[in-house]
């Protein structure tokens, strides 16, 4: 554009250089041969001004253009990448929250169909990558179908709530655990019905399923 | 001979009118899809803490003070929260009125501007009408010229500070969309758009810069240029550069037309690709969830997509908030600079009946290469408003493609 610019400062003078001679000449001839020869300045201008564009490096410039202007610089794709993938993490953890839950509503709600068991609650493990299912966990209540055991402190639980934990993993082959609570046999075959139909409504191994008894 | 700028002017409202229309939709249907937003205030806030805006934040507390105060909101979150929730109308009508009043105010601060070139071409009519009077025809022609020659330094200057104006906004729109585009590139990759966020991350900056660089250095100077021309054109009907004037305007016009056209192009395809890669991407891993996980496996990408939308209510609220901010950069300046034109083409006519024909086309050769100025800066802001909206529509289309 420096070339252009000195151009047109070039031509301008000329112009006016010109007009003044212009004013200054007497009528006649004279006047024509000043206006040719004024015009001849401007071309032979014009011609200066291209030979010195054809002759310089006419790609010298070219990777100015896409230059940052004062000096700021781009954020890498990388930090992008980074950010971006870091906020998406995010959504498939909070989705994956959202899923866990809405998977142990449906196996409360499958739980419940049997009626020799009162389910509390019910957890789902996933997958930290591919967030498939990993284990689910049902908690039932020991003895709400039955009479009451009274309470001692001989079988009080850690916590001294009186409830221990009654783990089955894999219903029909291990033996219920827990030291506070017994379930009863039909409670132990209630269970092991639940988890057979946990693990077969999910398509997953009956030793992922867990039933807990509080 | 009469300059002949009149035919030129009409085709450079065109992109004016395109511009105005598609930020009218733009703007007056930002409230309905803010309105969308089906999360509570609480994890909007967390969400756009996720985010990082400080250069952007920092870029809006530079800007001018009339800019910060058309804001609805200084503060950039609060501003992005706000359009998110549908807690800020943007009303139509106010904005029309608003624009309006300032239009207005500029004409009445240039009216000085109009005076002194009135004055002065009134100044040059009588000196001509006084040649006879002089002893020698030529000291009225000199005194008449010099006054031509102080009226045209007048309104050089002046055309100058709009042409710098104009070359200030370019840069200053240049980096506000170089802060802009990697927030809108990370909710991009958030939304599951890593493929065109990878294709547009280089595209896109090097095309706004390039852009920006060449309407800066290139095409406004070529129209100052033109301008000058056709001003010294009228210091003699006998020595005319009218047609070398009309050359550069025509290069600075044909540039600008290839430049949005390469630019459009190149943004419009490249998006639709990456945004069908990512797509393809999102639906095989969805397809295997579904099909291998029985029951239940639609469940997981039910709830990611509710997330994923989400995001991209973020993202489009971010999308708007730069479409305003875009926008406030460039209509200040702009309406300076229309009015600027307004201000020479009045100034054309009133003098046109005194009698001074140089005089009156001079002016309205400058009004007519501002508003080609005006056209240039508009431009610029259409493409960028463009796109962010390609941007922002590829997040929208890679998620409906899901």
């Amino acid at each position: 554009m420096d070339v252009l610019r000195q151009l047109i400062q070039t031509i301008v003078v000329i112009v006016i250089l010109a007009v003044f001679l212009e004013m200054l000449l007497p009528q006649g001839d004279m006047r024509r041969y000043v206006k040719m020869v004024m015009g001849l300045l401007i071309i032979v201008a014009v011609l200066q001004s291209v030979a010195g564009v054809i002759n310089s490096d006419l790609l010298r410039d070219i990777p100015d253009v896409t230059e940052a202007p004062s000096g700021y610089h781009p954020v890498p794709l990388e930090d992008i990448m980074a950010a971006g993938q870091s906020l998406s993490d995010a959504n498939r953890q909070e989705a994956a929250q959202q899923y866990g839950r809405g998977i142990a509503r449906q196996v409360m709600s499958l739980a419940a169909l049997n009626n020799d068991l009162q389910v509390v609650d019910a957890s789902v493990q996933l997958h930290e990558n591919t967030n498939e299912i990993s284990g689910i966990t049902v908690f039932c209540s020991s003895g709400v179908n039955q009479s009451p055991t009274p309470t001692t402190e001989d079988n009080a639980g850690p916590d001294g709530s009186g409830i221990q934990p009654v783990i089955i993993s894999t219903p029909g082959a291990d033996k219920p655990g827990g030291a506070g609570v017994q379930p009863t046999a039909t409670e132990m075959q209630a269970a092991s019905d639940i988890a057979g139909l946990v693990a077969n409504f999910y398509n997953l191994q009956r030793e992922q399923v867990h039933i807990e008894f509080q | 001979m009469p300059l002949k700028s009149d035919r030129k002017a009409g085709p450079h409202k065109k992109p004016l009118h395109l511009f105005l229309l598609v930020l009218f939709i733009f703007l007056s249907t930002a409230p309905t899809l803010a309105v969308a937003a089906p999360e509570s205030p609480v994890e909007w806030d967390t969400r756009v803490n996720d985010l990082d805006m400080v250069e952007i934040q920092r870029l809006v507390n530079r800007m001018d003070m009339e800019i910060q105060e058309a804001l609805p909101e200084s503060d950039i979150k609060s501003l992005i929260v706000g359009l998110a929730k549908g807690d800020i109308p943007l009303q139509p009508g106010e904005i029309f009125n608003q624009s309006l009043q300032y239009i207005f105010r500029e004409v009445v601060a240039n009216s000085t501007l109009l005076a002194k070139l009135v004055v002065l071409a009134i100044i040059c009519a009588v000196l001509h009408n006084l040649t006879g009077a002089f002893e020698k025809g030529t000291t009225g022609q000199l005194t008449h010229m010099v006054a031509y020659m102080v009226l045209v330094t007048m309104a050089v200057g002046s055309f100058g500070l709009a042409v710098q104006l104009g070359r200030d906004v370019v840069d200053k729109m240049v980096v506000f969309m170089q802060a802009l585009l990697p927030l809108l590139l990370t909710l991009l990759v958030a939304v599951g758009g890593i493929t065109s966020a990878a294709i547009f991350h280089p595209l896109v900056f090097i095309t706004i810069t390039a852009f920006g660089t060449i309407m800066k250095n290139v095409v406004l100077p070529l129209i100052f240029f033109a301008a000058v021309l056709e001003i010294v054109s009228g210091l003699s009907k006998e020595f005319q550069v009218s047609r070398m004037a009309g050359l550069l305007k025509g290069v600075a016009m044909g540039l600008m037309g290839l430049m949005s056209t390469i630019f459009l192009g190149v943004m419009a395809i490249q998006g639709v690709a990456g945004a069908v890669g990512d797509s393809l991407t999102y639906r095989t891993a969805k397809f295997a969830t579904d099909t291998f996980i029985p029951v239940v496996g639609g469940v997981f990408s039910d709830a990611l997509g509710a997330i994923i939308r989400s995001s991209l209510l973020m993202k489009n609220a971010v999308g708007i908030a730069g479409v305003l901010i875009i926008a406030l950069i460039v209509v200040v300046p702009l309406v300076k600079i229309i009015t600027m034109a307004f201000i020479y083409k009045l100034a054309g006519a009133v003098i046109q009946p005194v009698g001074e024909d140089n005089i009156s086309d001079c002016l309205n050769a400058l009004g007519n290469n501002l508003i080609t100025v005006f056209a240039a800066v508009a431009m610029v802001g259409l493409l960028f408003f463009f796109t962010i909206a390609i941007v922002v529509g590829m997040g929208n289309f890679t998620v409906m493609l899901h």
